[in-house]
């Protein structure tokens, strides 16, 4: 697991406020493009002259000089590398903010929400985080051109009103060719003012997923803990189709919504069979999941046959469908058409019992998380 | 010999009583006129066949209360069936 | 941290819900089905069914919880289920302002074969009398291209309309040409038995893209029973043209249909073997229609719709069995009421659409410039009954055919929502108006359903057909591929 945020080696040197920073390894990078960026000592060479800022680990390099800012990170930030993107702050914490070899970037617009799901992997915290906003538009100006995805999640990115229409018209002006990925509850979007606006923005290729827990209002409103969510959620998706925007409908299986699943597959095939892609998701032992694990655990081996119920009614009706972050070992044969390997590249790990298994290369492995906190006890490596 | 039957007109339409007696004008001659508030119906067979007559004029009586439901739900339902119609030759050009 | 709320807090404290519009049938002595405004159903036990209309039920109750997603109730605040019943009822209706897709040309009513049942057909060699020709197909095209449809299907009936292949020629690029001036999507038909396909004929269909739908009634013996012709030899040359037709033409350019004949009704699985041998990818049981020979030998007594049923049932049976065990065949006409059942869209079938399929979705032109609404109502005029005349293509204007009361009348008087019966029926979603056919067994549009063999049947097959996906999980699974096939 990456570590993603954290202390730089403190230098004693003050730096500079808070800024973003684009890292550079290129030591033959043209002349003009150096005091934008900043200069990653990776390897040994020479330490090129020119650039905004340096980063080097553990020590400072011999050959730069006396009075050039040079900020020191230690091994647990040696995964970075030239293209990425980073937030250094005045009080010595870095970020990384995005990374070029990575395809699952996001930028995390707020940590506030109008919902507080049960499982929720990033909990709400009511503080004032709208600098993350502004951060993130000047992390856009910085980002490659040639980036294939960026999501955007939160908390609910769309609090932000006109600020995320204003942010993702942005995005489509620094990044046209990038596919945008939003997570959201989709609430906001039951306001047909609100859904026009996005729709007016006219981005090529952009997709909202938003997670509907169940087919019955009630299970899915005490799942994110807010009365009125299922029905703003659907007449939102419902704002959304009707302005011919790509929705993905999200829902995280866990002792809650497994049981409901078949019987949302069927909800979903006859009232939203216009959405362009169902993901069905194994649950993150992370941020609430592990307050509420009574009322959320249950190993993924006992849901299997409802899984399979439901991929299978999903695509009867020709609606696509992909199973993420679930072991193989864990679901039925007939779901594998439908199975990605997904886990976020910085999240991924595999269990001790996986060790013989030759199927290992077709499967998703396990969130970290889930090695650390806690995984079905029914791991069966494929031996044949 | 001639067979009376007497409807009550809150309940059976005139209408209906019309429309039934022609569906059976093949097989009944069927004379339709007011005796204070009620409807009669004075029935004889076109053919003289006493045997099929009962299960005849039990026909006709069921055909009674179809054209009277069919009246009724006909205007009930004319708004919906109206909008579905227009709906339907609505592209047609063929609407005045 | 904000404390988590239970499940309990998200359930409706007042224990007041709301009834969405629904209708109900019984299935059994306990049990009975509910259909919803847009014919999704759900079953209940009548005890339930008393409480759910007393308002007894509770929103722990398992049934509360699918009446609510299913959209049989809703409770204050629901405003979602309303949405979305009203956009499932505009996807229902949405293909019927398109109006008329399908035009059937007659173009001979010459035939080399002399089946049975057929009412229309002529053995001879009078091309004059019994050909339709150009100055005919020219107007009738006119009136083709009037309908507002994107789409436009042709479909060349006789007779044997191989027998008048120069006009199909003729039509075909006509109607090719001015489709696509107008950026409309054409599909070519010919109903044929394939007796009669030569290479040259074949290769035409191959280019110009024509599908060809024939008749296969059975294996060798019932099927040559049924469908005499000179030399006896109608199945054999019916397996030849298949296979000379994929060859030319595409494997999937040919389809079968089959006539049921009294003689058909014992031998449904040698009936479906013999489609299965062919590498048909599915069958249509279709019910044995009343016009022509039914009518004229008035057998139809000794073929009324129980017997019918228990064929198409035991014909069913053994498709399910098929599926099961690997091979994907479909059968049709259940797959027409399970579109209704399992989707929300229109099959677009037109003896099974309300407002009826006559003119709104179909219409014939008789190889003499007689424009029927239906087929059906041109196989009446062979008994003499011409109700269903709409006019003629050389001395009527669109408008006049097309708004002529035999039409208009027909398709009000026959709604099925302002039908006795019909109108509280729980199946009436996914029925149909049947005005022909009710005109030709009962003598008026509409009939009295409780009499009504078409009624009886449809009852039947859906009854049927719910009692299974109730039972039977696998075959309700294997119903949503049939219905969901793009």
């Amino acid at each position: 697991m990456l570590t993603l945020s954290g202390r730089v080696i403190w230098t004693g040197k003050t730096t500079a406020q808070r800024q973003i920073l684009s890292l550079s390894t290129n030591r033959t990078l043209a002349a003009p493009l150096r005091g934008g960026k900043a200069f990653l000592a990776k390897g040994s060479g020479p330490v090129p002259a020119g650039f905004a800022h340096y980063l080097a680990f553990n020590s400072r390099p011999a050959d730069l000089k006396e009075e050039t800012q040079c900020t020191l990170l230690g091994d647990e930030f040696a995964y970075l590398d030239d293209g990425d993107v980073i937030a250094l702050s005045g009080d010595g914490r870095v970020r990384s903010l995005y990374r070029a070899s990575s395809n699952h970037n996001s930028l995390l617009l707020t940590e506030q929400c109008n919902n507080y799901c049960l499982m929720c992997s990033q909990p709400p915290k009511r503080v004032d985080d709208s600098w993350l906003l502004e951060e993130a538009k000047e992390t856009v100006r910085h980002i490659p051109r040639e980036t294939r995805n960026l999501g955007i999640t939160g908390g609910e990115p769309t609090l932000y009103g006109d600020g995320f229409i204003g942010l993702l018209r942005h995005i489509k002006n620094w990044l046209p060719h990038t596919s945008l990925h939003i997570l959201s509850n989709g609430r906001t979007f039951a306001d047909p003012q609100f859904a026009a606006k996005y729709a007016a923005i006219g981005h090529p290729d952009i997709m909202v997923g938003i997670p509907v827990y169940s087919a019955d209002p009630s299970r899915h409103d005490y799942v994110v803990q807010a009365k009125g969510a299922f029905d703003e959620t659907i007449r939102g998706i419902l704002n959304l189709k009707r302005l011919n925007q790509k929705v993905e409908i999200r829902v995280v299986l866990h002792k809650q919504t497994c049981e409901g699943l078949p019987e949302l597959a069927e909800y979903i095939a006859r009232n939203l069979l216009f959405v362009d892609h169902v993901a069905l998701m194994a649950l993150e032992m992370t941020g609430f999941t592990r307050a509420n694990l009574d009322a959320l655990w249950i190993d993924p081996i006992e849901y299997k046959s409802e899984l399979s119920k439901a991929v299978k009614i999903l695509r009867s009706y020709g609606l696509k469908t992909s199973v993420y972050n679930h072991p193989l070992c864990l679901v039925n044969r007939d779901v594998e058409p439908s199975y990605v390997r997904s886990i976020s590249d910085w999240k991924n790990k595999y269990a001790t019992e996986c060790g013989p298994c030759v199927r290992k290369a077709d499967c998703g492995g396990f969130f970290s998380s889930g090695i650390q906190h806690g995984y079905s006890k029914s791991i069966q490596p494929f031996l044949a | 010999m001639t067979l009376r039957l007497e409807l009550d007109p809150a309940i059976y339409r005139l209408e209906a009583v019309q429309k039934a007696a022609y569906r059976f004008i093949d097989r009944l001659t069927i004379l339709i006129s007011q005796s204070g508030d009620k409807l009669v119906c004075e029935i004889d067979p076109v053919k003289a066949e006493s045997t099929a007559l009962d299960d005849t004029v039990a026909n006709f009586k069921r055909e009674l209360l179809d054209q009277q439901l069919r009246l009724q739900i006909k205007e009930e339902t004319e708004p919906a069936r109206n909008l579905i119609l227009a709906y339907a030759f609505s592209r047609t050009g063929l609407q005045g | 941290m904000s404390k988590f709320q239970p499940l309990e807090s998200y359930l409706d404290s007042s224990g007041k819900y709301h009834l969405l519009p629904f209708r109900f049938e019984p299935l059994n002595d306990e049990e009975v089905v509910l259909t919803n405004a847009v014919g999704e159903f759900t079953f209940l036990s009548r005890t339930r069914l008393d409480d759910l209309v007393a308002h007894r039920l509770k929103p722990t109750d398992d049934d509360y919880i699918s009446l609510r997603s299913r959209h049989f109730i809703r409770e204050a605040g629901d405003e979602a289920s309303l949405e979305l019943l009203a956009l499932k009822t505009r996807t229902k209706f949405n293909k019927l302002s398109n109006f008329t897709n399908l035009h059937l040309f007659v173009v001979s009513l010459r035939c080399d074969h002399s089946c049975q049942y057929c009412q229309v057909s002529r053995q001879s060699e009078d091309k004059g009398a019994f050909d339709m020709t150009r100055e005919t197909a020219d107007k009738a095209l006119e009136l083709v291209f009037r309908s507002p449809n994107s789409a436009i299907k042709i479909e060349f009936q006789g007779g044997e309309p191989l027998l008048n292949f120069d006009l199909i020629r003729y039509i075909v690029e006509k109607a090719e040409r001015r489709g696509f001036a107008e950026g409309r999507d054409l599909e070519f038909v010919i109903t044929t038995t394939l007796a009669l396909a030569t290479d040259e004929i074949l290769e035409y269909c191959r280019d110009h893209r024509i599908y060809l739908s024939s008749s296969l009634d059975g294996p060798e013996d019932l099927h040559n029973k049924n469908r005499p012709r000179p030399g006896r030899d109608s199945h054999a040359r019916f397996v030849a043209g298949l296979q000379r037709a994929r060859d030319i033409v595409g494997y999937d350019s040919v389809s079968a249909l089959m006539t049921t004949s009294p003689a058909s009704l014992n031998r449904v699985r040698d009936i479906i073997d013999e489609y299965v041998k062919h590498g048909l990818s599915g069958i249509f049981l279709r019910h044995l229609s009343p016009y022509g020979f039914a009518l004229k030998t008035k057998s139809f007594q000794a073929y009324n719709a129980e017997r019918w049923l228990q064929f198409y049932k035991e014909g069913l049976d053994y498709i399910l069995e098929l599926n099961k065990a690997g091979l994907p065949f479909t059968e049709y006409y259940s797959s027409l009421i399970l579109t209704k059942m399992l989707t929300s869209d229109d099959p677009g079938f037109v003896d099974l659409m309300n407002p009826a399929g006559a003119g709104i979705a179909a219409v014939v032109f008789n190889y003499d410039g007689d424009v029927y609404a239906s087929d059906e109502s041109r196989m009446l005029r062979e008994m003499g009954d011409t109700t269903f005349r709409l006019g003629n293509v050389h001395t009527n204007t669109y408008e006049q055919i097309f708004t002529n009361d035999a039409l208009l009348n027909a398709l009000e008087d026959s709604f099925t929502g302002s039908a006795p019966m019909c109108s509280d029926c729980a199946f009436e979603p996914w029925c149909g108006a049947e005005p022909v056919f009710h005109h030709a067994m009962y003598g008026d549009v509409l009939g009295r359903k409780p009499e009504s063999e078409f009624c009886k049947r449809m009852m039947g097959v859906t009854k049927h057909l719910l009692d299974l996906m109730r039972r039977d999980t696998e075959a309700k699974e294997i119903f949503m591929r049939w219905v969901n096939r793009c």
